[in-house]
């Protein structure tokens, strides 16, 4: 449960990777009456692999944002962080991010 | 002259019966002895443990406090009092021989007597002095530098970080799962509700995280992941000793012990220094560093719950 793609290590608990999360990916197969429900179309989180800390931009000098601690929730679209509404991003979803650039490739991690 | 009984004749009778008289002491005579060799006999037929009790009658007060009274009392009273016991062997034997199905009271007195003595002396005194002289060995041969030297030296990494793996993991699969111990989970867990788990130290451990339980998030941390770029510390001792590391560091913290706290928002993070060491740091940096040993912990906490704890 790594991130494939990560920015930096995390400032705020030192070990952890912050790895780029993709949110909304199920929002093409949702009925559009459940579509309605949240407007949000897919969209990226910076999130620390250890202490679950958020970014919402792909600089860990902005603000963070802690989850509740048993359920936590994409602050954007206020879906289960960890369910399948969301990934970690791979290479496709960092270029639709367009946020290919903000990784640092020395802390990718390729599975297998 | 018919009436007159003949002197003669008197002088024979009296004479015939202090012979038999002579005759029967002599007989009594030769009976006791007889009596006195038979117990000898039966007294150095005892094995010699039984012997030796017989022998330790004497008050143990005073044969401690003056050894040659308690020699003299061996051999005078002492002997008066071998007879005794063995005169109630016999007639215990007499007794078990006539009534076989009844246990003689003497007999049960004798065995109980000898077999709690037999207890005192070596079964009860010789661990008790056993345990004080190896303390007062230990305390003696052990100066305090060198308790703390092997206290803390003792954990220390030898051989290479595999070796330590395997230890983790053997000692994973010796821990107690919920099922074994009824109650504890990892040993240690309390379950207090659903999936929340408390820890002796008054940690909790709940649902969370990328991997859906605290646990199984900690469950990472006990196995190195050597292509994770970084460091990726690893607790020895598997998921038990994991939980117990972390709990001894979250008691340090509170006691302020070697201890670093920030507090961001509702969070905590402690680093702790435990002062020996508890796992080893992995991942690429510490694999680069050939996994050097870790003694500090990172605790990040909201309250009581843990979100994460990894040694560092």
């Amino acid at each position: 449960m790594s991130p494939q793609h990560s920015i930096d290590f995390c400032p705020l608990c030192g070990g952890g990777l912050c790895g780029i999360r993709i949110c909304g990916i199920q929002r093409d197969n949702v009925p559009e009456q459940d579509a309605n429900a949240s407007s949000a179309s897919p969209h990226g989180l910076v999130v620390c692999d250890e202490c679950d800390a958020i970014w919402l931009e792909p600089d860990l000098t902005t603000a963070h944002h802690y989850p509740d601690v048993e359920h936590a929730k994409c602050p954007v679209c206020l879906d289960a962080l960890w369910g399948p509404n969301s990934r970690w991003a791979n290479h496709d979803d960092l270029t639709r991010l367009q946020w290919d650039l903000a990784i640092n490739p020395a802390l990718d991690i390729t599975e297998g | 002259m018919i009436n007159r009984v003949n002197p003669h004749l008197v002088d024979l009778t009296t004479v015939a019966r202090s012979k038999a008289a002579s005759m029967n002491k002599s007989k009594q005579k030769l009976v006791g002895l007889g009596i006195l060799l038979l117990m000898l006999a039966g007294y150095t037929l005892l094995p010699p443990e039984l012997q030796q009790l017989i022998q330790l009658q004497p008050d143990d007060a005073t044969t401690s406090q003056n050894n040659s009274d308690g020699q003299r009392l061996n051999g005078q009273e002492g002997k008066s009092q071998q007879l005794d016991t063995n005169s109630k062997q016999q007639e215990a034997a007499k007794s078990a021989q006539t009534e076989p199905t009844v246990r003689s009271p003497t007999n049960a007195d004798i065995e109980n007597t000898a077999g709690s003595r037999a207890a005192k002396e070596f079964g009860q005194n010789t661990p008790a002095t056993d345990d004080e002289s190896r303390q007062k060995i230990g305390s003696s041969q052990r100066s305090p530098t060198a308790a703390s030297k092997n206290s803390s030296g003792s954990d220390q990494p030898r051989g290479p970080p595999s070796n330590q793996g395997q230890r983790s993991q053997s000692s994973d699969n010796n821990r107690q799962s919920p099922d074994q111990t009824g109650t504890l989970v990892h040993g240690l867990l309390q379950e207090i509700s659903k999936d929340q788990y408390l820890s002796p130290a008054g940690l909790i451990y709940g649902p969370g995280s990328a991997e859906g339980h605290r646990l199984d998030h900690l469950r990472r941390h006990v196995q190195n992941q050597p292509k994770r770029p970084g460091k990726h510390g690893v607790f020895d001792g598997g998921m038990q000793g994991a939980l117990k590391t972390i709990d001894d560091a979250f008691r340090r913290a509170q006691k302020e012990q070697r201890t670093t706290k920030t507090i961001d928002r509702n969070r905590t993070i402690y680093t702790v220094d435990l002062g020996k060491r508890i796992g080893f740091v992995g991942g690429q940096d510490g694999g680069r560093r050939r996994n050097p040993m870790a003694r500090r912990v990172r605790l990040v906490l909201e309250g009581k719950r843990v979100i994460t704890a990894y040694p560092m």
